[in-house]
């Protein structure tokens, strides 16, 4: 466990659960005003913030991805930073800024990601897909430690979450995010257009949601703690339980994802053999269960059961599975069904 | 010796008179000329005998064969009795000739003897041959003119009309449907391919098995066994894993069961409080087994009555 970690453990004690409760539906409430007809999708925000994951969100353009995380980062409060995804930018430009000074010299300052010290909360990156790869691996450190070294000295962001999108149409000048990045990842967001006729005639005509800077600004400003985020975290972990009979369920699902084919798992036109090549790692099991937690406290109740781990496996397991290169392609369509088997063929409890 | 002779002859005489009258016989015969293979020929025998005088029927020819070309189709015997005690029996007798002659050819119905039995012993009477002329039904060599395709070259066969089988026919495809019916429903019954799958009884099984083994499943474990035994029936019966948020689609896609709506939430309830509260004492009070077995039964009762 990190140094934030242990810290914030032993800051958990004396934390009312309750309240939280009642402020994390707010947040959900709040958000909703602003993003329609997504309700399940800022749950599943809201609980990636509550598990202290970061979450990457992908989908159609226009479908308000980014008015989602900005509504998200003015809720939670704290520095927000924000920095789009271009083919040119390199890793230095996101820790440190360049300029040349009034009196004609270089000038080297801290960057979009140090600017704001320790004091960072939301760091979002636009449009991921069209960074190089060598500005992934620096998201690796700064996700998985929360901490990177810049000028010869280590920066630590204990409040930070990096929310990221990317849209699924353009291919070209694109790089496909490295399975390790994405396996850092709490939550893979799909978002897609309501299909709601109402909600969609609200979008198409009410004025109020035609600018989207007015609608981020209607958001109510820091309706949670980004300072006791971490605290509040550690204590939803330690006071949801997951019993034996959950562990052995989870257990069983992992193996089921892992060897699909034995727990009776078929797809049409699909070899369930050869399918499942990899992925559906530790880590991802252990965000598997944090984010259970959290949807069990969201839902008043201070036991994991297996509609939790329903509710989020989709989001956080199925960008962690790797399929056989032939069925990569069709990968989409192939996975909701395996994840919809899954829940329909072990058994549980 | 004239005289001896005519002694003789009359003594003779004296010996071979008959007791009683002679039995008369009376022959129709039909015409015995222009016959062809295939003719048939009927021949009636009147015979009349007196008072107290029989006919042997055992002298009477039987149908069939009588020779390699002459075949005794049919015979009549008619008994009437006349005035006087006599009797008269008229016989009729079908023929049929299959004699291929080359020429006009003179052919001879044998002659046979009737016998008849009489207080003073048994007579005969003897019915003789009757000749005909047969002839041949084309020339022996036929000439070039005549020989194919005219009406004496041999002519095909004839068509055999077919029988009508219609009803045999009818009743044979109902019957056939019939057996192929009782198949099915057998093959249902039985569970036999294409009916290997059926969704079998969950609820029936859970409830034979909750009531039969009730002793056993007192402690905490038997509490759980009874409810994972639940459970597997809910799977069974939705074809897919039931979790207690999935109730209510459960019970919507199987309206049988909404009767029973709250008992399977509190099922759903204590089951979770079982398995994933670590509160096994907390929910067999709230829900003890009895209420298990009988919510079991309840619902097998509901699926039995679905269908």
């Amino acid at each position: 466990m990190s140094r934030e970690g242990l810290q914030a453990v032993k800051a958990s004690e004396g934390i009312d659960l309750s309240s939280w409760r009642q402020h994390a539906i707010d947040f959900e409430t709040e958000l909703g005003k602003v993003v329609i007809g997504q309700q399940r999708n800022i749950h599943l925000l809201t609980i990636a913030i509550f598990a202290r994951g970061h979450v990457l969100l992908e989908g159609d353009v226009g479908v308000g991805k980014t008015t989602l995380l900005r509504a998200a980062s003015r809720g939670l409060g704290g520095a927000y930073e924000r920095v789009e995804g271009t083919i040119d930018l390199m890793p230095a430009d996101m820790v440190y800024h360049t300029y040349i000074g009034e009196d004609g010299r270089p000038r080297v300052e801290p960057g979009p990601v140090i600017r704001y010290g320790s004091e960072l909360t939301v760091f979002f990156f636009n449009e991921i897909n069209r960074a190089r790869p060598q500005v992934h691996s620096l998201l690796l450190r700064l996700m998985a430690e929360r901490s990177i070294a810049a000028f010869n000295k280590e920066y630590h962001f204990p409040y930070l979450l990096v929310f990221a999108d990317r849209n699924r149409i353009e291919r070209e000048e694109t790089f496909e995010l490295p399975a390790a990045a994405r396996d850092r990842f709490l939550m893979e967001i799909n978002i897609s257009t309501p299909t709601d006729p109402d909600v969609r005639r609200q979008l198409a005509f009410d004025p109020r949601f035609h600018d989207g800077d007015k609608l981020i600004e209607s958001v109510r400003e820091s309706i949670l703690d980004h300072r006791a985020l971490p605290q509040v975290a550690a204590a939803i972990q330690e006071s949801v339980t997951a019993s034996e009979d959950l562990q052995r369920y989870t257990l069983d699902l992992w193996q089921a994802i892992r060897n699909p084919a034995a727990a009776g798992i078929e797809i049409p036109d699909v070899d369930m053999d050869r399918l499942v090549s990899g992925g559906a790692s530790p880590r991802g099991m252990s965000y598997l269960l944090r984010a259970a937690r959290v949807a069990a406290f969201l839902d008043n109740r201070t036991m994991v059961v297996p509609e939790d781990l329903r509710s989020v496996f989709f989001e956080t397991m199925a960008h962690r599975i790797f399929f056989d290169p032939i069925y990569e392609l069709r990968r989409e369509p192939i996975v909701r069904e395996l994840v919809r088997q899954l829940f329909e063929r072990v058994p549980a409890p | 010796m004239m005289r001896v002779i005519l002694l003789g002859l009359v003594a003779l005489f004296v010996a071979s008179a008959p007791v009683s009258a002679e039995p008369s016989l009376a022959l129709k015969d039909p015409r015995s000329f222009g016959y062809f293979l295939g003719d048939t020929l009927t021949r009636e025998v009147i015979l009349r005998v007196d008072a107290g005088e029989t006919l042997e029927m055992a002298s009477v020819p039987l149908a069939g064969p009588v020779n390699y070309w002459l075949e005794l189709n049919d015979v009549k015997l008619d008994t009437e009795s006349s005035g006087g005690g006599s009797t008269t029996y008229r016989l009729v007798l079908n023929y049929q000739t299959f004699y291929t002659p080359l020429d006009p050819r003179k052919l001879t119905i044998p002659g046979f003897a009737l016998k008849v039995a009489g207080a003073s012993g048994t007579g005969e009477v003897t019915v003789p041959g009757f000749e005909f002329i047969s002839s041949p039904i084309r020339q022996l060599f036929a000439s070039s003119s005549q020989s194919s395709g005219s009406s004496v070259a041999l002519q095909p066969d004839v068509v055999p009309y077919p029988l009508t089988t219609g009803r045999e026919r009818t009743a044979m495809l109902v019957s056939g449907l019939i057996a192929l019916g009782s198949l099915i429903a057998l093959a249902w019954h039985q569970a036999w391919w294409p009916f290997h799958k059926r969704a079998a009884r969950p609820f029936t099984d859970t409830a034979r098995y909750l009531r039969s083994n009730a002793g056993k499943l007192q402690d905490a474990s038997g509490y759980r066994t009874a409810l994972l035994r639940l459970h597997r029936a809910f799977d069974l019966r939705a074809g897919r894993r039931v979790l207690a948020d999935d109730v209510d689609g459960f019970l919507a896609d199987h309206p049988e069961f909404k009767p029973y709506a709250t008992e399977v939430e509190a099922m759903f309830a204590s089951s979770r409080q079982t398995f994933f509260g670590n509160n096994v004492e907390g929910a067999s009070k709230q829900l003890p087994l009895s209420a298990l077995t009988d919510l079991s039964s309840k619902l097998a009762v509901a699926e039995r009555s679905a269908g």
